[in-house]
């Protein structure tokens, strides 16, 4: 009996030890919100609301999207019962330090459901992933370029000003870049982080998808006469990955046949250096006169993506639970908060559209590098 | 009979005249300096109609980007002057196309360009090499 109690006491202190080192040691999935949030069926906003998740209430992280902007979250009673289980953005809770998203499963749910559209115009910009896996044709692109002495490590960024802004992919450049919890994208940002530091020639405040073809926007200190900037940049830099964003600006002047035949073009002739074209879709306001034919716009570019099979950030799907669909008031250009703008989990500052557009560009590149690139270890 | 003779002069006198009017073709009516001066001022101000009729065949198809390009500005020509260099068909402009781009202003200056004579007409044809 005596030993009986003995064995009982020693559990008990056992069950209390752990349970106190526990509380000590938070697990790194543990995560409060730090607002209150909607929580949604599915990573998006197209599933729908199941339940409201308060401010600092304590919650499980247990699944996320391919990217970690949004994650599964649970809430587990006292005595076990799961009380809720559902969707949230990551850039809204107040993450552990320790956590790492390449520890967290990744769900197998769609970014969008089309069906849950606000309006079918919709349904086709919801039915393509933020990010996309990668056509296997991007290999052949990729040994063409090889072929022509194109640099592995070397990206570049074509478009107006939103891609010109200092803080879009140059932040890849700083040593020891702060990824937070996005530790799986740590060998790509040191694959392709150096070669952000160049300038590009082919990303100007006020250019436009004809502008990126006329010689007259070329710099004339770096490129040769008669070249057009976009020609100009795939020469001196020969970077193996493009990234092209035109529209918040294009949609001002032009109507979407003349930005498809542009974008085509662009396409083309990145293409035809040996160059992968990585298009971004972009985000807009549905408050602002031009939305409709931003949509358009948008939806051109998924057409032509499918169509080449090239790569497309679908930057206005994922920009889209964002404050003000992370737009400053002109409705084109990106938001900032702050300057370290590589990440989506430094809780309210990190959270915009700036920050937003920079991670999935190292996602998509992520993955090219990891599916398309033979060699992914490779320097140089 | 006098009359028959009059009219027989007029005649005579109109085909000289168209004689010798065709003999003067070979001048070209528009000086090719003025001419790079009216495109590069029209490219500044989008105007579409008259980069169209100042475009040479050989660069036709890019009358539509030649007029869009600078339509994300607010775009103007500044201090522009171009002379045609002697008797070729190269001429050299200074000056500069200024985009204001909201707070920003970016001044794009211009350059020498290749004008090619066509029915009588100088036409713009794209930066000289």
């Amino acid at each position: 009996m005596m030993r009986q109690f003995i064995q009982f006491v020693t559990v008990m202190v056992l069950c209390f030890s752990l349970s106190a080192m526990a509380q000590e040691l938070p697990s790194p999935f543990m995560t409060s919100a730090f607002e209150n949030l909607n929580v949604r069926e599915g990573p998006g906003t197209t599933y729908l609301t199941a339940a409201r998740l308060r401010t600092g209430v304590q919650v499980r992280i247990v699944e996320r999207n391919s990217i970690g902007t949004w994650v599964r979250v649970q809430q587990t009673l006292v005595d076990g019962t799961l009380f809720l289980d559902g969707w949230v953005l990551s850039g809204l809770l107040t993450l552990n330090p320790e956590l790492r998203f390449s520890e967290v499963p990744v769900t197998a749910l769609p970014d969008g459901l089309p069906e849950n559209a606000e309006s079918p115009s919709l349904r086709p910009l919801y039915a393509v992933p933020v990010i996309p896996a990668v056509s296997p044709d991007m290999r052949a692109v990729y040994q063409r370029g090889l072929e022509g002495r194109q640099y592995t490590h070397v990206i570049t960024k074509i478009g107006d000003s939103v891609s010109a802004d200092t803080l879009y992919l140059t932040p890849m450049s700083r040593p020891g870049a702060d990824l937070g919890a996005f530790d799986y994208l740590r060998d790509s940002l040191n694959f392709f982080g150096a070669s952000t530091q160049v300038e590009s020639v082919a990303a100007r405040l006020g250019m436009n998808s004809y502008a990126v073809f006329d010689p007259m926007w070329a710099n004339s200190d770096l490129c040769q006469q008669g070249e057009s900037p976009l020609i100009c940049e795939l020469r001196r830099k020969k970077p193996s990955v493009a990234l092209i964003m035109f529209g918040g600006n294009d949609v001002l002047h032009m109507d979407d046949a003349e930005y498809s035949v542009q974008i085509r073009r662009l396409v083309d002739e990145t293409l035809a250096e040996g160059v992968i074209p990585v298009l971004s879709t972009f985000s807009a306001h549905p408050n602002l006169p031009l939305w409709g034919q931003s949509i358009a716009f948008n939806t051109r570019l998924v057409e032509i993506a499918a169509e080449y099979q090239i790569p497309l950030i679908n930057l206005w799907l994922a920009a889209r639970p964002l404050y003000d669909y992370g737009l400053e008031a002109d409705g084109i250009h990106m938001k900032h908060w702050g300057t370290e703008t590589l990440r989506l989990d430094d809780s309210f500052p990190a959270y915009s559209g700036a920050a937003l557009r920079n991670l999935l560009a190292l996602r998509m590149l992520d993955e090219i590098r990891r599916t398309v690139f033979l060699d992914a270890t490779a320097i140089g | 009979m006098n009359a028959k003779m009059n009219a027989g002069w007029i005649i005579g006198m109109c085909a000289l005249a168209v004689l010798l009017a065709g003999c003067g073709g070979g001048e070209p009516i528009s000086d090719p300096a003025d001419v790079a001066q009216r495109y590069m001022t029209a490219k500044a101000a989008g105007d579409g109609d008259t980069i169209r009729s100042l475009l040479c065949a050989e660069r036709e198809a890019t009358w539509e980007s030649e007029a869009a390009s600078f339509g994300n500005v607010d775009a103007r020509i500044e201090d522009a002057v171009c002379t045609r260099q002697g008797d070729s068909e190269i001429v050299s402009c200074t000056g500069a196309i200024v985009a204001v781009y909201g707070l920003d202003t970016n001044s794009f200056p211009l350059a020498s360009y290749r004008m090619t004579l066509e029915d009588g007409e100088y036409k713009w044809c794209g930066e000289a090499s």
